[in-house]
């Protein structure tokens, strides 16, 4: 499965740009976003950043929210159903790296 | 700037780490003596930690919910007397029965200002009478910490900040160093006094807490110096593994609990051998029953998985079950859901596979920081709460979570506030640059190491260690491999970790490279008591010592740093009312059975 990130190092790059990683598809199907980003981060690429610390991963924080395919989403709480390529983007909010974002009240 | 690498400084008379209830309750407690407070959370208050984390309530005996907060309907017979027999007989005798003591008379003034949060929040609580307990979610916990931090705009709040080390100066606490995540600059905290109110650790793979439950404070103060005690006790229940997108919710232990969902389930292992529990430990209604599961299941699930078996019931009696469920959480969860988890795609789930995948997952952590009645720990002007603290509840916690979390952060509160108040005049030491110049090298050393380990996969070699060796059910080969695997990421990663970003903008490799020198520190204070502890005791289940051996481990262990070394010592629990039991008993089931034998003879004669 194809999944595509915003990336963005405010230390290290120029801009802003899209990366493009490769899921094997059992590795994605029936998990949650925030499963395919730990597993992209432990296993492709370390220095992928999303929301990240003091995670409850049950939908109850409230705070790893990121734009999926356009949508507003929770990573622990959206669910992968298909193998259509995932596009994962900020979510509104100061962008500070990659899909870490602070939130307008923060 | 006499510092090679602090980027801010904030002085405060009372520091409190921890962004849950027992830091709340803390700091809003120091507040009240005066003087500055501060609190430094890791997350944003009321919306990280482990106090949101919750799937149930807080309790306290029925005669102060009775006579103090003027409760209707309660059973005034379970008295502050009773529940004290309770909680040391279920600690398995390792309380310190001061303590305990201390936690159930300050429980109503805990209780009285966070139940009018509660009230001025609009929150939903249940009070159950019976049981002199409120029943109240994780996420409205956490809108009640939320609300209470509104009503104290006094105190200074630093979000999204993880303290890193303790400083200590002449034996006494000064100050912390901590790092921004989001900006990854550095922060030195001066303080008159420090409580520590980071929550337990967990080292499994599974996980049901919160994903940062690294023991921070615990392996904070354990480098500063203080003793931690009764590591090796871990509290397990029933958590889910499948369907993968629902992995980790505690769901499966709410469906142990009668009222929340009939008993329609068998447990069986991954052969399909029914897991049986014997008739007089079956539906026990205290936290005992915790133990039960973890000894019969922990014992069962070895190398084999467990699961729910619903294949002898019909459609309709699965899906009657799920109404049920679905209602007994429908006033704290939106319809049909519990937490983020949609019931009824559970329901298909069930109604498909026919069984649930689960596997006993750790939820709290018994052991912590070693303190007095006062939570004053080993070291000068540092304290600690909540469940970073170690000696209320033992081997077992036959009590609730948030009860400790609330009573013992004001305790901690009374104390540290008292302790800046009485030297308020006094001239803050001049700080030794060295000191924190050491703490801030070490901390970014993984930026200049190349082509080291990373954090990541330490980590994940840490989980795995743990859920090998000690898990629900250890041995002594178990243990020995735990403890040589801990000891060689000591000696041979733990000064090698190196990053694959080299900025400090919420760099989460680095943040893990706080995280695995934190759990690396508890895990193996907590494996090294497992292989000392010859004999099972509470949530400590040795399969080659089952009995529980009074004459020669009712003892806690103590493990403190020395000269750079972990160093353990044994020490007798303080005893005030309960005379320490002799003897041996066969196994933990049989303990269980003459605990809730000694609970019905006092229920009797009151």
């Amino acid at each position: 499965m194809k999944v595509t990130i915003h990336r963005y190092d405010p230390d290290a790059d120029r801009g802003p740009f899209y990366q493009e990683y490769d899921m094997p598809e059992a590795e994605a199907s029936q998990r949650t976003i925030l499963d395919i980003l730990h597993y992209l981060a432990s296993r492709q690429d370390r220095t992928l950043s999303y929301y990240m610390h003091s995670v409850c991963n049950q939908g109850i924080c409230d705070r790893c929210k990121v734009k999926a395919s356009g949508t507003t989403v929770l990573t622990c709480a959206a669910v992968i159903r298909s193998e259509e390529p995932l596009l994962l983007e900020p979510a509104a909010g100061r962008m500070i790296k990659d899909l870490v974002v602070l939130e307008a009240d923060e | 700037m006499v510092y090679k690498h602090i980027d801010r400084i904030v002085q405060t008379d009372v520091l409190v780490i921890g962004g849950g209830g027992a830091a709340l309750a803390a700091a809003i407690s120091a507040r009240q003596q005066g003087g500055k407070v501060t609190l430094a959370a890791k997350g944003e208050v009321g919306r990280s930690g482990n106090s949101i984390m919750i799937g149930g309530g807080f309790g306290m005996d029925g005669q102060s919910a009775s006579e103090v907060l003027g409760k209707q309907g309660v059973d005034a017979t379970f008295t502050k007397e009773r529940s004290f027999a309770s909680i040391v007989e279920q600690s398995f005798y390792l309380s310190d029965q001061d303590l305990v003591e201390r936690f159930i008379e300050t429980l109503p003034d805990a209780f009285q200002p966070f139940l009018e949060w509660v009230e001025e929040a609009r929150e939903t609580v249940h009070f159950i009478p019976q049981a002199s307990m409120w029943s109240i979610s994780g996420r409205r916990l956490g809108n009640v910490l939320k609300h209470a931090l509104d009503r104290n705009p006094e105190l200074e709040v630093i979000e999204d900040t993880i303290a890193v080390d303790i400083i200590v100066q002449d034996g006494k606490a000064v100050g912390a160093v901590a790092v921004d995540v989001y900006s990854g600059k550095l922060l030195l905290i001066e303080a008159g006094s420090i409580i520590i109110a980071t929550g337990g650790y967990q080292p499994f793979s599974l996980k049901s807490t919160n994903s940062d439950m690294n023991g921070d404070g615990i392996a904070m103060a354990y480098r500063a110096g203080a003793g931690i005690a009764d590591m090796e006790f871990m509290l397990f229940i029933p958590t889910l593994l499948e369907p993968k997108s629902m992995k980790g919710t505690i769901l499966p232990f709410l469906m142990t609990l009668p009222g929340a969902f009939p008993p329609i389930f068998k447990v069986k292992d991954g052969l399909g051998h029914t897991v049986a529990i014997p008739e007089e430990l079956q539906g026990i209604r205290t936290k005992l029953n915790k133990l039960v599961m973890s000894w019969y299941w922990g014992h069962a699930s070895v190398g084999n998985g467990l699961y729910y078996d619903f294949s002898e019931r019909t459609d309709e009696e699965i899906i009657r079950a799920f109404d049920q469920l679905s209602q007994n959480y429908a006033s704290f969860h939106k319809k049909g859901t519990y937490n983020k988890i949609d019931l009824t795609e559970l329901l298909r789930h069930v109604l498909r596979e026919r069984k649930l995948k689960i596997a006993l997952g750790n939820e709290y952590s018994m052991g912590g920081i070693e303190v007095d009645a006062n939570m004053r720990t080993g070291i000068e002007a540092l304290f600690a709460a909540g469940e970073a603290a170690s000696g209320l509840y033992g081997a077992f916690r036959g009590g609730d979570g948030v009860s400790e979390m609330l009573a013992t952060g004001v305790l901690a509160g009374r104390a540290a506030g008292a302790y800046s108040r009485e030297r308020v005049d006094e001239q803050a030491e001049r700080l030794d640059p060295g000191l924190v110049d050491t703490i801030t090298d070490r901390l970014l050393e993984p930026f200049s190491l190349r082509d080291g380990v990373s954090p990541y996969a330490v980590r994940v070699t840490i989980e795995q260690a743990a859920d090998s060796g000690f898990h629900a059910v250890r041995n002594e080969s178990g243990l020995r491999t735990l403890v040589d695997t801990l000891a060689r990421i000591r000696k041979e990663e733990l000064d090698k970790l190196s990053l694959a970003s080299t900025g400090r903008t919420y760099n989460p490799e680095w943040l893990a490279s706080i995280a695995v020198r934190n759990l690396l520190d508890c895990v193996e204070a907590g494996a090294r008591a497992a292989l000392l502890r010859k004999e099972s005791r509470g949530t400590h289940v040795r399969s080659d010592h089952p009995e529980v051996n009074h004459e020669e481990w009712l003892v806690k262990i103590v493990t403190k740093r020395q000269g750079g070394e972990m160093v353990m010592h044994k020490r007798k629990p303080r005893t005030t009312r309960i005379p320490l039991p002799e003897g041996q008993i066969s196994d933990i089931p049989d303990f269980i059975k003459s605990t809730l034998a000694a609970a019905d003879r006092r229920s009797e004669r009151s």
